[in-house]
Order: C-alpha cells, then structure tokens, then sequence
C-alpha cells in the first residue's frame, strides 16, 4: 500500500508540477493581456473541468496514440511512446486538474491592484521584473491554493488516467485506481482503507486552499 | 526640467491639454486645480502610464513614446503606493538605481531610518510620504512627480512633511507636485501651474502670478478665494502688515517673511465712504472695474486687485457702476496668512 501511495504521491506532484509550468504564464497572460479572443482561449482551456475525464482520457489517446497527431512526431523522433506508462498517468492527471489551477491562479493575478502594477512600472521595473517581484509575489497565496487544488484533483484522478495510462499495478495504477480494484474484486476492506486515505488528503488539500485563499492585503 | 509642448491624452470622455510646460531645473512646481481637473491624468501622462500624444522632455531627455520604466522620473503616487508584501526597506531596495545610497540611507535621509523593518500596513500616512519619498529618490530621479502627497495627512502632521517637500528642490530635483490645497501648494512651490477642465489656465512663479489679480478661470478654479503674494511684517498690538503689489493689509498674528495672504471674496465688504466707529482695521479706497452678475449674487473686481461678492440688493442699494469710488472692507482676522517655507 506504500508503494501504491508513493506512486500516487509522485504521479500527482509532477502533474501539479506541470499545471503550475504551463498555468502560470498563461494565468498571467488571461489576467494581464489585452488581445482578441482572450475568452475564446480561456473557455478552450477550461474544457477538461467540465468533460467526462473518460473523454479527456480519448482524446488524449487520439492525440498521443501511436499514430496520433503528437504521437507520431514523437515516436518518429524519439522512439518513444507515451500511452500506457507513468508518464500517461501523469499527463492524464495534469491535464484533467489544469483548469483548477488556471482559474484559481487566473482570479489571484486579477486581484492584485493595477495601481500596484502601474506603480512598479513608473518606479522603474519592466514586465518581467513587474511579473516576478511584484503581481506574483502579491498573488502567492492564491497561486498556492490553486496548485492545492491542481494537486488535489490530479491525486483522484480516475477516468482519464484509465483511457490513456491502463491499470498497470506499480506504473499507472494509483490510489484511485486500486480503489476500484480491490472493490470490483470483493474485498471492500481494502477499498475502505484507501477511500479513508484519499478522503484525508482532499480534506486536508482544500482545508489548505481555504486557508491560502483568505485575502492577506 | 519638465518642458512638454501639445501634450494631449484622453480617458474615456476626459480630455486633457493640449497643454505646454516649462518649468526649469531644480524648481518646485505645483499644479492646483479642482478635483477632476485632470492633475493626476497630467501626472499619469508625463510617467508614461496612459497613451499621450506631444513632445515630453524630462531631464533633458526626450521620453515621448518611453514605457514608463524608461523615464527618469521619481513616482510617489497618491497614498504612496507602497507595495504590502515588502518591508520599507525592501520597498525601496526594490526600485534602487545601482549607484544610489544604501536603502538605510535613503530612509534616514527623509526622517524613516528606524521604519526600515515595518512593512506598509503598520506606517502611518506620513511614515508612508517617507518611506515613498525615499523609494522615489533612490533611483536618482531628474523629475519627481508627487500626486497628492498631504492628501491623508491631518493638518498638523502637515508641517514636517511640508518642510521635507520643500527641501527635494533644494537638493536639485525638479520636483512636479499635484495637489487640490492652494495652502499646500503656495508653502513649497517656486512654480505654480492652475489646471482647470485638462487646460492649463495660468502659470508661472507664484509671486509674480499673484501680485495681479488671477484670470477668472484660474481664480474659480481655486476656490474663488482673494490670493495675493507679499511680505508680512511684524507690527504693534499682535498685527502683521501684509504688503502686495497694490494694497496693504493688517492681519492677526505676528508674521515676517514673504509669503501670502488668502481670504473668501465674501469677506470683503463695500460700502460707499469711510466708516467711523468700527473693528475693521482694513478699509481700502478704491474703485469698481467690472461688475459680473449672476442672478443672486455679483462678483465685483476692484482696481486693487480684490475681488468681492455681494447680493444684488446690496449692488443696487448702493447703486455700483463700474468707476465707481468705494471704500472695501476686509477684517484682519478674516486674511489667512501663508509663510512660505522655500
């Protein structure tokens, strides 16, 4: 049961890992830029919140699959395949958990006063400096909770991990996986301990969340 | 040196300028005019935060079209603006141009030495002007704009910070300071500018500006008060004597220095001779100019220089014509004097 939580526990850390890489930019860019079809890209990017993560899931195999749109270029370039390994699991979690982060992180970067922003520019920091030293650090606390959240999501992630990554016992088969496991083959004891552990870790994910999101200036 | 020509810009239907300035090198300008009267938009254009058209020199350098962190300009915004997660210290430090002082020094520079450790929501609205004077300074500005500096300080804590405004110019700074308060800005300014509906109605030094009788806009603009620069000098019986250009007046309490001296046009009251028994100690001679009527009330201007409201009753009871010979009255204790403190 260790290793299966130390699998869920990694599977999830870099997903998160990779919602904050990816989010943050564009949180940044959706909270701050001004350009046509802004919505039009944020509704885009909102979509795995809403869709079936069984559909995610397939869509994600349409596209990385062996003879999928970036699966092709890949396996062509690097011999490499993604479907059915921990780097699914991964990817499958990320994407399925992304738009929590994007629209937590989104409202925190919205929150911090233009003045402050003007203020750093007219005092002599550029963009950059502005993004780093001022709006993030300002929004760190909302930054934070979404990626509680993103982490959160990724670690019960199911469906999509399922379509895309398998039920690999020690490469893709997580907490929630096995939940489904061990209750499909009768042994509920099993299934109740590993629900108690899931059940603790959201708990504790968005006690964290709410605590972080309290507004501080 | 703050020299704009055409300077235009608009927000939503606000229309500032176009306008020209020219104030020199190591002055203190202060700009006055009603709230909406566009200061701050003018403040906003020469830091290059809202879209401007027309020539901007600061410093000697040419900055139209410069992203703001580009202008070598100093920003102490109204309420100071300083960023809440960073110390005082790390305010400043933050924005510090390599070859300034250390931030302890700047702090210690403007009175906010032992501030260095308290972040912004722990300081007070004058410990803020500081520590935003010492951040602006610190990244050795050629111009520094100041957007309303006393605005959330009491009138008592006004004094010192009055005193630090009025050294910045001293050190060579070109100092550019936007504000509403006539009083605040005549203590500090070598240059004053009257900002009206985004047009600049009058400007120049304030001495000269206001030993003649400002244009009307300007004067609305305001307040509508008698503004009149002159030298106070002690005189017997706890009076001063304020001279101007054109007139003499006793006022309440002892005053030396040049400086000026303010009161409502409703305080000045005429009449048609000389009174005998009577408190006032200020009854000037002198003749009507112009008349202007409005309904209830008249502004008469005087050929002194004084401006003075009256009913229409009291214009038609004492039958005023322009030309006419009157005697206008102004209690000592009615003048508000203002020492200048530059």
């Amino acid at each position: 049961m260790i290793a299966l939580a130390l699998l869920s526990l990694r599977i999830a850390t870099l997903a998160c890992l990779m919602d904050v890489a990816v989010g943050l930019p564009l949180a940044h860019l959706l909270a701050r830029g001004r350009f046509r079809g802004r919505r039009a890209v944020e509704v885009v990017l909102m979509t795995p919140l809403v869709l079936p993560p069984t559909v995610t899931g397939f869509l994600l195999l349409l596209l990385f699959g062996r003879y999928g749109l970036l699966g092709t270029p890949l396996r062509l370039a690097t011999g490499l395949s993604v479907p059915f390994t921990t780097a699914a699991a991964v990817l499958a979690a990320s994407v399925v958990a992304f738009p929590l982060f994007l629209r937590t992180a989104r409202a925190a970067i919205e929150s911090v006063a233009d003045a402050h922003v003007a203020n750093a520019r007219a005092l002599g920091l550029g963009p950059w400096e502005t993004a780093f030293r001022v709006t993030l650090p300002l929004a760190a606390r909302g930054l934070w909770a979404g990626a509680a959240l993103a982490f959160g999501r990724a670690i019960g992630e199911f469906g999509a991990t399922l379509m895309l990554a398998g039920d690999i016992p020690g490469e893709t088969r997580t907490l929630s996986l096995a939940v489904f496991d061990a209750a499909a083959s009768g042994d509920d004891r099993f299934a109740g301990v590993l629900s108690l552990l899931l059940l603790a870790v959201s708990l504790a994910v968005l006690g964290l969340a709410a605590l972080l999101e309290r507004r501080r200036w | 040196m703050v020299t704009a020509r055409g300077l235009s810009a608009s927000i939503g239907t606000f229309a500032l300028g176009p306008l020209d300035l020219d104030i020199a090198a190591g002055t203190h300008a202060a700009l006055l005019g009603p709230s909406g009267a566009g200061k701050s938009t003018l403040l906003r254009a020469l830091a290059g935060l809202v879209r401007a058209s027309g020539e901007v020199i600061l410093g000697g350098r040419s900055s139209a079209g410069l992203p703001p962190e580009q202008r070598p300009i100093g920003w102490v915004p109204q309420g100071g603006g300083l960023f809440p997660h960073l110390s005082a210290r790390a305010n400043v430090a933050l924005v510090r141009a390599a070859d300034a002082p250390a931030a302890e020094e700047l702090l210690e520079r403007v009175g906010a030495g032992a501030l260095a450790d308290r972040f912004p929501a722990s300081l007070s609205g004058g410990e803020t002007l500081r520590v935003a004077l010492a951040r602006a300074l610190g990244r050795r500005p050629a111009v520094l704009l100041l957007d309303e500096p006393l605005a959330a300080i009491d009138r008592p804590g006004r004094e010192p910070l009055l005193r630090l405004l009025a050294g910045l110019a001293r050190d060579g700074a070109t100092v550019l300071h936007v504000t509403h308060d006539a009083e605040q800005a005549l203590a500090v300014a070598g240059w004053l500018g009257v900002l009206d509906a985004g047009r600049l109605v009058a400007s120049g030094p304030p001495d000269v500006l206001l030993s003649a009788p400002l244009p009307e806009t300007a004067s609305r603009a305001l307040g509508a008060e008698n503004l009149l620069a002159g030298v106070f000098q002690p005189a017997p019986g706890g009076l001063s004597t304020f001279r101007g250009a054109r007139i003499e007046l006793a006022v309440a309490g002892e005053l030396a220095g040049p400086g000026y001296a303010s009161f409502p046009r409703a305080a000045v009251s005429v009449s048609r001779r000389l009174q005998g028994d009577t408190s006032v100690r200020n009854q000037l001679a002198t003749r009507v100019r112009s008349i202007d009527r409005a309904p209830s009330s008249a502004v008469l201007l005087l050929e002194n220089g004084l401006a003075a409201t009256l009913t229409v009753a009291a214009l038609e009871a004492l039958a005023l014509e322009p030309g006419a010979d009157i005697v206008a009255e102004v209690k000592a204790t009615a003048v508000r004097p203002l020492l200048r403190l530059h």
